[in-house]
């Protein structure tokens, strides 16, 4: 078993070291995490009360706002299908065009930190332009790999599914036998799955660095990346494990720390309003949003941290596994 | 090779230039909105204005890239005689330049706009994208001058752009007032009034609509 706390030091050193990297740990941040790292969640609790404005209020507004309504109405009438058929296809070319971008821009970003970290190993200088060839050269790799890795995962989940609701079925007349089925089948479902997503994480974890270091093709990759993830289950599992505390950890005691440092000159600046009832003055408004584009950048910025933490600790136990247990001979080219 | 890097000032009114172009597109499609005296045409010309502004969007960039892959420049690189090479020398493929246009464009700006910043701090004069696009922006002859004329003309244009568009909603403000007041009294009466009570009321003000 490797000493984890070794791990975290040295990519603690190494993301010191090569300042190049926060770049990379920028992009996916933003695009590759879908806002997973974001340490500013809305509250669950916040979302339901969306669900909470009475139903009535949408037709009552349509009867206040009928004025309105009608020359809306009398207008949409009047507009031929050719400029509604534009706008449709306008607006699907810039979704389809973003979705691409940022498809890609994962895609770079994550072949061009592994390989900025390979780098960063074997004591190499590490910057942008070292780094992004690889980045282009696995990209295209990378991206079949998610869709695979993706259907996979949702075949996984159709596939228990579908098993339990056939045999759930097939228990027709059984009433005793169902019951025991739902349930017994139910937890059975759930742990596989629970298995199945760990198993995934750790195979995207490993195939990801055998495409980008190792040349692999991407069904080789997962082949490779499974047997991997098998023979070296409880060492990835707690390095996921630590990754997940660690990321917490940091992200919270950031989020504390920030709201310590920016809450109270904002609280102190709001207060006097506050007590007469006013709303702020502009200048304190313009403050307040100062302070808040800080505060949304060092957010950013520990999100980056949190990914290079990632990336630096996932990249040195892919090295134990790979390179020490399995000897990194098989040439997936 | 070195001093024939275009330096960040140069590049600075290249990219000044692009961006009055870019503006000034959008603005002339503005003036439709700004233009519209009833309220029929102020919902056409948005519709209008909506659809133009995604493509005009999507669209400037990929004419960027094209002309940076052809002819090795934006507009306004041809125009300052600033030219973006790949490593090698040559023109940047078609989907190199939509890189640097797109993600290499977003990388640099991701951060304060500190990958623009570089330019200024780099020895090969490339900012972030320049450097992950794997290119260099060079200056065999520059046109500063041409530069400087060419950039007053697009600022003279969007001056007298805004200058139309600011006129044109003035005349109409009446309009607006009128639309903001009704608005506001019947968001006013709206929650003033218990949903139970709520009826339909008022017909449709003719006044919208000439």
């Amino acid at each position: 078993m490797p000493d984890f706390t070794e791990i975290v030091k040295r990519t603690y050193y190494l993301i010191k070291k090569n300042k190049w990297l926060f770049v990379y740990g920028l992009v996916l941040a933003t695009v590759a995490s879908g806002g997973s790292y974001s340490n500013l969640r809305i509250p669950s609790d916040s979302l339901k009360d969306w669900e909470k404005v009475p139903e009535e209020i949408p037709q009552e507004a349509t009867k206040v706002l009928g004025v309105f309504t009608s020359t809306f109405t009398e207008w949409l009438g009047s507009v031929t299908w050719q400029s509604w058929f534009i706008l449709v296809l306008s607006i699907i070319s810039v979704l389809l065009v973003s979705v691409v971008i940022r498809i890609v821009m994962t895609g770079w970003a994550k072949g061009a930190l592994i390989a900025g970290f390979d780098k960063a190993y074997k004591d190499q200088s590490v910057d942008l332009r070292n780094t992004t060839k690889s980045g282009f050269a696995s990209a295209k790799s990378l991206i079949i790999f998610s869709v695979l890795a993706g259907l996979i995962g949702v075949g996984i989940v159709m596939g228990l599914v579908l098993l339990w609701l056939i045999v759930f079925l097939v228990l027709g007349n059984w009433e005793t036998l169902r019951i025991i089925w739902a349930i017994a089948g139910g937890i059975a479902g759930a742990f596989t799955l629970i298995y199945s997503i760990i198993l995934l994480t750790m195979i995207n974890v490993y195939a990801e660095r055998l495409i980008v270091l190792h040349g692999f093709q991407p069904m080789t990759a997962w082949k490779k990346a499974l047997s991997l993830s098998r023979n070296n289950f409880l060492m990835t599992f707690l390095m996921g494990l630590i990754n997940s505390i660690l990321g917490s950890a940091i992200g919270c005691v950031s989020v504390l720390i920030m709201l310590v440092i920016f809450g109270i000159p904002a609280f102190i600046v709001v207060l006097p309003s506050i007590t007469a009832q006013k709303l702020p003055s502009i200048p304190a408004i313009i403050f307040l949003v100062f302070l808040f584009i800080i505060f949304a950048y060092l957010n950013f910025l520990v999100q980056a941290v949190i990914v290079l933490f990632k990336y630096g600790n996932w990249g040195q136990i892919f090295e134990i596994a790979y390179v020490k247990v399995e000897g990194g001979k098989i040439d997936g080219k | 090779m070195e001093n024939k890097y275009a330096s960040a000032q140069l590049r600075f009114l290249g990219g000044l230039i692009d961006w009055l172009i870019r503006l000034g597109g959008m603005l002339l499609i503005l003036l439709r909105v700004s233009q519209a005296s009833d309220l029929l045409e102020i919902y056409d010309s948005l519709l209008y204005l909506m659809t133009f502004y995604l493509l005009w969007g999507m669209g400037s960039w990929l004419m960027q890239a094209y002309l940076i892959s052809r002819f090795g420049g934006s507009m306004g690189n041809m125009l300052i005689g600033v030219k973006v090479i790949s490593e090698r020398g040559a023109n940047l493929t078609f989907w190199r330049a939509v890189f640097r246009s797109t993600i290499g464009a977003l990388v640099s700006s991701m951060f304060l706009y500190l990958g623009y910043v570089w330019i200024l701090v780099d020895q090969k004069r490339q900012g972030w994208h320049d450097q992950i696009s794997q290119n260099f922006v060079i200056c065999p002859k520059p046109k500063t001058l041409l530069g400087l004329v060419s950039l007053t003309v697009f600022l003279l244009l969007n001056i007298y752009l805004v200058n139309l568009n600011i006129s044109g909603f003035r005349r109409n403000q009446e309009l607006y007032k009128t639309l903001i007041r009704d608005l506001k009294s019947d968001i006013q009466e709206f929650s003033d009034t218990p949903p139970s009570d709520l009826q339909i009321e008022g017909d449709l003000p003719i006044s919208y609509l000439h």
